[in-house]
């Protein structure tokens, strides 16, 4: 493999007496579209706000193409942010917004109209270059923030959670366009979401990020098949992952996980995992089967039904735990009716119960 | 004695019949209108009254008690433009309110970005120290700034008058433009930061246009102090080539035997009128901020 | 792409000394030059009034250390407690006809519909009258022969008073001239009180069946308070220091029934030349404002210097 493109290495921080980011190892290789995610306050920001230059690096370093950055002015760091409230300059026109950076780095006119051009092009901005921020919907001030951003030729792109401000319909939209413009781009970009949706959707490699460390990173579906932890499994994936917390048995043989109630979840056996271990179990929705037949499976009694569409929803409880389950059948069920639900086994996850380790 | 809800018609109306909705809307009419015409009469009878009486021929007011000028006439004002010293009046009021507006204001904005934008040390507390000064009352200071700048021979001196109007218009200024920057959203500054601006260029080109109407709004208002002021000009010069408009117009009272009423309202009217028009061009903005509580 | 756990021990950078130099120096360069003109003048003004009021000033402004004389010189002077207690009148009266027509005033510019931009412009006027021209105007207005009130009372046929010759009739006028200074700009700050409060909250309030009276007691009013502590606090401080309205209007009389603090100050300093009482009378003042502002902060500002900051 090249030499990475941006290399993260030990970056720490805190405000004041607390600790945002413990020790934050990474490597990002060129033309990567990398997704940051995590729930608000596990310092996906902070780490993002650090890489552009916006805060003071005091502990660890940064490396942009091979330079380390960590005293480099965010101006010379060669990035170009895209901020969560588009941050746009709301005095000027679109066009000044846009000329803005070229200008304070007094770049020949000739070129700053070449850029505007482009970028416009690009992001079909050409019959609002003389607009203010104002007079423009969430969607096109969007499209300017990244056309700001484009202008300044990056190397690296930075968006910070931009697309939250938006209506769902349009997030759906942009998250396609984004990620159209990348693969036409083909600039690295670090992108930060606490939507896991957006990370699974957008990124080539998602890192999980959960109170200042990293949980895992990876391409988004060996994070969806394989968290390498119980918050990763719970994080990934909607609707979320069953968990339940219990004890390794063997029941009539076969290796089993007592979740308590009487009741006893299958799983194939694995090394590692002992009888008598504390662990939890994890099940994805769509591996909890649902049979009409009561006697194939666990019986459930349906507690919700919430028909999406082409899927349906469902929420279940046996021996009084809630589970999730997905079917892709229109099912004639309603609230009050028993089901059977059966897990497949060797689809199980299970994670040491005290350090949430996959096991 | 209502609450001040425009929907209430509404339910009146579905409660009541046709009449008591006559006179429920009639009710709620003079119930806005008394008030309002009570306002406008109370705000302007004051300048309108002294402008009919500018207009006045000199004796008019002893012989006659109609309220409009019997003959209008604009000599009062041609008799005042004439007033030996007139001109230099108007200079001093002039100068002192430019110089002591640019320069707090000047003060104020970076003093104000700087609170705004950055976590300092002792920030809290110094912030607090600039706000101390707006508790004390001007006239206070009067006996000992007296003693003070005679022992610095600078009565009678433009300077005393730059330094102490600049000094008392920065806590307001100060006050008013860290509200206005603190509310524009850090991001954009950040933004500023990637593009490559510098700290004059972010002030200059992105700051101050952004928070614009708050820096209009500290310009006026301290405008407003200097050219109004009065209690300093009175203690700090005493001849009468030193004298602004508003200390010309006390000196006024007594400087005239018989008082011709005219001139003297002719006077007020003209000591009121610049600053009414710079009022005038730039109220909105000025309005906008009161109520949105930035001045306090 | 790999996340490694076992962190490789890195060399500290050396510490960027300019950088942490410039990051505290120069947000001090911008506050501080402000704050050394503001106390410069003010703050040695304070000062020097203190140390004046221990001396005693002769014709040629040379100083002698007397202690708490003048102090106890102006304390017992008759003078003195009749201008404490004018004082305490004016600011009284004042608050309640300031207040009760701003609040009135405030509420009736929050219903305009019409031309509501426009009475609020003009509404704010008179806060752009210097002191000195409000006096002369209102002078015009009360004085005995040709004066607007007793023009208007002769065509009724009532009889015209010599307003600025009757004590508590010049008392009355000095109250009203400081309304009309400072009434627009408590309206305004009231009437931003108002326009805050959510619409659906009287919808709702209407649709419970709240009567007018009780929508503003029990909605309005504890609504706008924190408009309403701003608005008084304001009004009391003017009232306390109005200075130049009642020096161009009455000048303390007649028999000093206008004679307020700020009036009596300046005439023992500037008239009888008597610095060291003139600066007794300033620290008086200061003490009262100073009283007043400890209850201001801890209602208001701290909680709102605070809030400004961190936004």
């Amino acid at each position: 493999m090249d030499a990475p493109f941006v290399a993260l290495q030990d970056l720490r921080k805190s405000f004041g007496t607390t600790d945002v980011l413990h020790g934050i190892n990474l490597e990002i290789p060129q033309h990567a579209f990398v997704v940051l995610v995590g729930p608000s306050g596990c310092g996906k920001s902070t780490l993002l706000r650090m890489i552009a230059g916006l805060e003071k690096i005091k502990h660890g370093r940064i490396v942009i193409d091979g330079e380390i950055v960590n005293r480099v002015h965010a101006k010379n760091r060669g990035i170009a942010m895209v901020f969560q409230n588009y941050a746009l300059y709301p005095h000027m026109s679109v066009r000044e917004n846009l000329a803005f950076s070229l200008e304070m780095l007094k770049t020949e006119t000739s070129e700053v109209e070449r850029r505007i051009k482009t970028a416009a092009d690009i992001l079909q901005l050409e019959q609002l270059l003389d607009r203010l921020p104002a007079q423009l919907s969430g969607g096109q001030r969007q499209r300017v923030a990244m056309g700001r951003a484009l202008v300044r030729e990056p190397k690296l792109f930075l968006f910070d959670e931009p697309l939250s401000n938006l209506d769902a319909k349009l997030r759906v939209e942009m998250r396609a366009e984004i990620r159209a413009l990348h693969q036409r781009l083909e600039s690295t970009t670090i992108y930060v979401t606490h939507d896991q949706v957006e990370a699974m959707t957008m990124s080539d490699i998602v890192v999980v990020m959960n109170a200042g460390r990293i949980e895992q990173s990876g391409p988004p579906l060996e994070l969806y098949d394989r968290p390498a932890t119980e918050f990763v499994a719970a994080f990934m994936g909607s609707p979320a992952m069953n968990l339940l917390r219990g004890r390794v048995v063997r029941a009539d043989g076969a290796p089993a996980v007592d979740v308590g109630e009487g009741l006893f979840l299958p799983f194939d056996d694995r090394a590692g995992v002992r009888e008598g271990m504390e662990v939890v179990y994890g099940l994805r929705p769509e591996h909890l089967a649902i049979s009409p037949d009561p006697a194939s499976g666990l019986i459930g009694e349906v507690a919700l039904v919430e028909p999406a569409g082409w899927e349906t929803h469902l929420h279940a409880d046996i021996h009084g735990r809630r589970f999730r389950a997905i079917s892709t059948e229109r099912l004639d069920v309603t609230p009050g009716s028993r089901i059977a639900l059966a897990p497949d086994p060797t689809r199980v996850h299970l994670f040491d119960g005290s350090s949430g380790a996959r096991l | 004695m209502t609450g001040p809800s425009s929907k209430k018609s509404g339910a009146g109306r579905s409660r009541t019949g046709p009449v008591r909705d006559w006179s429920g809307r009639f009710g709620r009419a003079a119930l806005i209108g008394i008030p309002l015409a009570v306002l406008v009469v109370w705000t302007l009878t004051p300048i309108v009254w002294a402008v009919l009486a500018s207009l006045k021929e000199p004796l008019e007011i002893y012989e006659s008690n109609a309220l409009l000028p019997a003959n209008p006439t604009l000599a009062a004002y041609r008799k005042v433009l004439a007033m030996d010293g007139f001109g230099r009046w108007l200079f001093n009021s002039a100068l002192v309110t430019v110089v002591a507006t640019f320069v707090p204001l000047t003060i104020s904005v970076l003093a104000a970005y700087g609170f705004a934008r950055y976590a300092f040390r002792f920030r809290h507390v110094l912030l607090l120290l600039y706000l101390v000064p707006r508790i004390i009352p001007r006239v206070s200071l009067i006996v000992p700034l007296n003693s003070l700048m005679s022992d610095l021979g600078l009565i009678n001196t433009y300077w005393v008058l730059f330094i102490t109007y600049s000094a008392s218009a920065i806590p307001l200024a100060t006050w008013i433009l860290v509200g206005f920057f603190a509310s524009v959203p850090k991001e954009i500054e950040e933004a500023a930061t990637i593009d490559g601006a510098n700290m004059w260029n972010r002030l200059r080109r992105v700051m101050i246009p952004i928070a614009w109407p708050g820096v209009v709004t500290a310009g006026v208002l301290c405008v407003r102090e200097a050219w109004n002021e009065f209690a300093f000009v009175l203690a700090l010069v005493n001849e009468s080539t030193m004298r602004t408009l508003p200390y010309q117009l006390y000196v006024l009272k007594d400087a005239m035997g018989v008082q011709d009423y005219a001139v003297y309202n002719a006077f007020t009217v003209l000591t009121i009128l610049p600053l009414l028009l710079v009022y005038l061009l730039l109220e909105r903005r000025v309005v906008d901020s009161i109520v949105s509580g930035s001045v306090k | 792409m790999t996340s490694v756990d076992d962190s490789p021990e890195l060399p500290p950078l050396p510490r960027d000394r300019m950088a942490d130099f410039k990051e505290g120096v120069v947000p001090y360069l911008f506050v501080v030059p402000g704050l050394l003109l503001v106390f410069g003048i003010l703050g040695y003004a304070v000062v020097g009034g203190a140390i004046l009021s221990l001396n005693e000033t002769d014709m040629f402004l040379n100083k002698t250390f007397v202690g708490l004389k003048n102090y106890r010189d102006v304390f017992s002077d008759p003078r003195f407690i009749n201008a404490l207690w004018r004082t305490l009148l004016f600011v009284v009266v004042s608050i309640a006809l300031g207040i009760g027509m701003s609040m009135i005033f405030a509420l009736t510019l929050y219903r305009v519909t019409r031309g509501k931009r426009f009475f609020r412009g003009l509404s704010l006027v008179p806060y752009f009258v210097s002191g000195v021209a409000t006096a002369v105007m209102f002078r015009f207005i009360f004085t005995t022969s040709g004066g607007f009130a007793n023009s208007v009372l002769s065509a009724l046929g009532l009889p015209t008073p010599s307003w600025l010759g009757d004590p508590a009739l010049a008392f009355m006028v000095a109250v009203l001239a400081n309304c009309w200074f400072m009434v627009p700009f408590a309206t305004l700050i009231l009437l931003g009180g108002l326009q805050t409060i959510d619409r659906e909250i009287y919808d709702s309030a209407s649709i419970d069946g709240a009567s007018d009276f009780a929508v503003f007691r029990r909605i309005t009013l504890p609504l706008i308070k924190p408009m309403m502590g701003v608005s008084l606090i304001w009004v009391t401080y003017i009232s306390f220091s109005t200075f130049d309205i009642i020096l161009a209007l009455t000048a303390g009389g007649p028999q000093r029934a206008t004679e307020l603090l700020s009036i009596y100050m300046f005439e023992t300093a500037f008239l009888e030349l008597n610095f060291g009482a003139g600066s007794v009378l300033m620290m008086v003042l200061l003490a009262f404002n100073t009283a007043l502002s400890v209850l201001y902060l801890k209602v208001f500002v701290m909680g709102d210097h605070r809030r400004k900051l961190e936004k």
